[in-house]
């Protein structure tokens, strides 16, 4: 179990540095989407399933769904000019 | 008066790396031709800035970094000066959470302890964000409504036209699973909403789940078939609606508490689902409310009504 809470614990770590290494916006959404489901796990793994719950539902679901529309309203995500 | 090369670089950015796009609501498929035109004169500044941005760009990550190794730094001090966990001398007078932990569940009745307190202890603070939220979506509703004012014809039949394409072309594999998982995850965020005092969860996570059912629903199936069922009328109304009755709640029991007056809502029986008093009509208000609120800024984000 301690392995697995570690190897979560330097998830996090990769992932909060990455997210700030993308040069693209689209992939740090999706990195802090990993981000969060990570965290669900670890709260988990510290005996706070309602806010495992929360996390999963807002911090994941919900939160993505909001950046996505956002990046869509820069016109980001249609390919005309991402970055590509 | 010149601008500053940041302050280009920033409203490009900004806009999208595209300031001469024709119309506003260009993302929604457009199957016309227009596009790949364009395609090859929007990557001019975009190549340009991947260029020259570079050197700024590192600056900027580095500071975004040295920003937060600083403030984790401070934080992690700070939690070096708290006691250990689980110390036997640990605040000893602590009276409000042994209170919490001996005498919630009669006093209360719910077996979730997290649900006594943030509901009923502290029901008071929950209210404060229940009107957070209610406010928030008013707040996006008054600054993203696609009225006559800041709509053109052109923009209202552009919008018309997607939503007839999408009706067209609907994504026939999400359509069939939508179908097949929509009554399962209304029935988890259900079961999560209801059984707030009785398991973890509760109204905020599953009316979050509520609130991404609807909006896969509207993906899947299109807005037309989800304003059948879920009209500015039944928005309004179970938005005001849960966040009245929840005030009403609320005003009792701490009326009744602070007069030491007997409480009427019966408490039921700890562990059966219509137990708990106030806690369960709370969450159900809570629940309804959060995923109205989810449900609207996705889709004035998106559609500018709902």
């Amino acid at each position: 179990m301690a392995a697995i809470e570690t190897l979560l614990l330097l998830g996090l770590i990769v992932c909060a540095v990455a997210a700030n290494f993308t040069r693209n916006l689209l992939p740090t959404i999706i990195i802090y989407a990993a981000f969060g489901t990570m965290l669900s796990v670890i709260w988990i793994l510290l005996k706070a399933p309602d806010l495992a719950i929360t996390e999963a539902a807002v911090g994941v679901g919900i939160d993505t769904i909001l950046f996505l529309l956002a990046l869509r309203s820069m016109h980001h995500l249609d390919g005309t000019g991402d970055g590509k | 008066m010149k601008k500053p090369l940041w302050y280009e670089k920033l409203e490009r950015w900004v806009e999208g790396d595209s300031p001469a796009l024709p119309e506003p609501l260009a993302h929604v498929e457009n199957p016309e031709p227009v596009k790949e035109e364009e395609a090859p004169v929007q990557h001019g500044p975009s190549l340009l800035r991947s260029a020259g941005g570079t050197a700024m760009n590192r600056l900027t990550t580095a500071f975004g970094i040295l920003c937060c190794a600083i403030f984790a730094l401070l934080m992690l001090t700070t939690v070096a000066y708290l006691p250990r966990f689980g110390d036997a001398d640990n605040a000893p007078e602590n009276e409000t959470s042994r209170r919490y932990i001996e005498q919630g569940l009669e006093e209360v009745g719910a077996t979730n302890l997290v649900t006594n307190i943030i509901l009923v202890y502290r029901g008071f603070d929950t209210y404060g964000e229940s009107c957070v939220l209610f406010l928030g979506a008013t707040a996006v509703i008054m600054l993203l409504e696609a009225d006559r004012k800041n709509t053109s014809q052109k923009d209202r039949l552009a919008l018309r036209r997607s939503d007839a394409l999408d009706e067209e072309e609907r994504n026939q594999i999400l359509g069939h699973i939508t179908t097949v998982l929509m009554p399962v995850i209304f029935l988890y965020g259900l079961y999560i909403l209801c059984n707030g005092h009785l398991s973890p969860g509760g109204g905020f996570a599953g009316g979050s789940i509520l609130g991404g059912a609807l909006i896969l629903c509207e993906n899947a199936f299109g807005a037309r078939r989800v304003q059948s069922f879920f009209n500015h009328k039944v928005y309004h109304i179970i938005k005001v609606g849960a966040l009245i009755l929840y005030a009403v709640l609320i005003c009792y029991t701490i009326y009744v508490g602070a007069n030491g007056l007997p409480n009427l809502i019966p408490l039921g029986t700890p562990g059966s689902i219509l137990s708990a008093g106030i806690i369960l009509p709370i969450n159900v208000a809570v629940g309804l409310e959060v995923a109205c609120t989810m449900y609207a800024f996705y889709t004035y984000f998106g559609r500018g009504d709902l």
